[in-house]
């Protein structure tokens, strides 16, 4: 049986603990628990679910994907794709500071092997670009975002819920069929194919500034 | 497309010009299933069309397209006379939409049509492309049931997607692509928070033009069974996002919001809709 070396760099580049200030954001899901439409374990795991099927996973995963092999004339229309169809700040704002910190980071790491990293500025296209060049397979890339993104919203929530870690990794594990459809579309997708459906998050994210009480940034 | 086919290829083209203080329908080409009732003028002189599909609804497999272009200082409303009934054909075929609008300097369109209702089964495109010149204005409002509500039919169609794309002297200002693709997922994936949620009818608009500075929308505040938010885009456009549970709520809230943006950007009247 043959072995494929895990490629580490991805690994880390995936981590919650990569230096990316994504667990200060939680892009509409602080909104929806304050307002009780995620309340318990099943409702997260279907929010999870509907965001890898409707919303996330039709937007971002696909750019990822579509970044991993763009070239850097490519990649500034992904960018700017992204920068449109974000319609809400926020999330807008944030997907632009993680793909800062995300580059800075890697830059500072691996500095040898990103020399010629063309310019990103998204989460998702700045992610997709470094794994290409830090060497990850291209389906690995798609797999190693989404179960980052998966990952990093299960621990949003149990900041946000009354919910356990453990409770919160099942979340995860019970979206794990959904994740595997989000990462098969994303490897077929067409930048036409980038947009989703998910009105009652956009309207969480809008609402998330005028929240009393916060606990992620805006 | 064999020769037995039953769907149907729809065609709307028209063409609107300023003479004097008025705005008046240069061309017209219908093709049925799209016709249009005569066009009457608002007091405010913006010109007023309905667009009429005298049949059943639109079909899986049929082909709409709409052209319109409205020409240096005209101003206009297109408004559809009913909700559009998406109905499923048996070959599971997708009904698709193509709409294209020209909008010159000075001139003002603002397409609000009624809401969308997809039958069980059904399969819906749509792509709207807008041209603006500098100078234009232009607002757009879209509502969406999850399906013949009041019979009990709920999410049960196939896919929806509706693709909004605005050029401003050929640079884009605004992208909005929703696409909701209910052949591979469940109806508690689809009812889930920051999807369909409790909801049955979701909404959305766009607007540009001169914004003035000191610019502010005031909504109804956002209640359990009805919310409307709004912001600004990447191209400086302004959109909203609505949702409710009942029709007639979104209705409401939408209809507030053109109203507020027709008086303030575009210092017309509110639209006083009779079908």
């Amino acid at each position: 049986m043959g072995t494929r070396a895990v490629n580490l760099r991805l690994l880390q580049l995936a981590d919650s603990a990569f230096p990316t200030g994504a667990y200060a954001f939680s892009d509409g899901l602080e909104t929806l628990t304050q307002r009780g439409d995620v309340r318990t374990a099943d409702d997260l795991t279907a929010f999870l679910c509907g965001q890898l099927a409707h919303g996330w996973g039709r937007q971002d995963a696909p750019a990822s994907a579509l970044a991993w092999s763009a070239d850097s004339a490519t990649l500034p229309e992904l960018d700017a794709l992204l920068d449109d169809l974000k319609l809400v700040e926020g999330p807008r704002r944030a997907s632009l500071r993680i793909g800062a910190n995300l580059r800075r980071a890697a830059l500072h790491l691996w500095p040898g092997d990103l020399s010629r990293l063309p310019p990103t500025r998204h989460h998702a296209t700045s992610f997709g670009a470094v794994a290409s060049a830090l060497g990850a397979e291209r389906e690995d890339t798609v797999q190693a975002y989404v179960s980052s993104w998966l990952l990093g919203r299960v621990t949003s929530a149990t900041r946000l819920m009354k919910l356990g870690g453990l409770d919160a990794q099942r979340c995860a594990a019970q979206c794990e069929a959904q994740a595997g459809r989000c990462v098969t579309f994303a490897l077929r997708a067409t930048p036409n194919d980038l947009g989703g459906f998910s009105p009652l998050l956009d309207i969480a994210a809008a609402q998330q500034a005028t929240l009393e009480q916060r606990l992620f940034q805006t | 497309m064999t020769l037995f086919s039953r769907t149907r290829f729809g065609q709307l083209d028209l063409h609107f010009a300023r003479r004097g203080q008025k705005t008046v329908l240069l061309r017209d080409l219908q093709k049925a299933p799209l016709m249009i009732v005569r066009p009457f003028e608002l007091p405010c002189g913006t010109l007023m069309v309905f667009i009429v599909n005298p049949t059943g609804g639109v079909l899986g497999g049929d082909h709409s397209e709409i052209r319109v272009t409205v020409g240096e200082g005209a101003t206009v409303v297109i408004l559809t006379q009913s909700a559009t009934r998406l109905q499923p054909s048996p070959d599971g075929a997708a009904a698709l939409q193509h709409i294209f609008f020209e909008v010159g300097p000075g001139a003002r369109l603002e397409y609000y049509p009624e809401r969308t209702i997809p039958f069980a089964g059904s399969r819906f495109a749509q792509d709207i492309q807008v041209n603006l010149s500098a100078t234009s204005e232009f607002g757009l409002t879209e509502s969406l049931a999850s399906g013949r509500v009041q019979m009990g039919e709920r999410l049960a169609f196939g896919s929806y997607a509706s693709r909004v794309a605005i050029y401003r002297d050929g640079q884009r200002v605004f992208l909005d692509a929703q696409r909701f693709d209910h052949t591979a997922t469940d109806l508690k994936t689809a009812r889930a928070a920051g999807v369909w949620g409790g909801m049955d009818y979701v909404g959305s608009g766009v607007w540009l033009g001169q914004q003035p500075a000191a610019f502010h929308l005031a909504c109804a505040p956002l209640e359990a069974d009805a919310q409307v938010v709004w912001g600004k885009g990447q191209g400086g456009a302004l959109w909203l996002r609505g949702a409710a549970q009942q029709g007639p709520r979104l209705d409401e809230r939408l209809a507030s919001v053109r109203n507020q943006i027709r008086h303030e950007w575009f210092g017309a009247a509110p639209l006083q809709i009779r079908r």
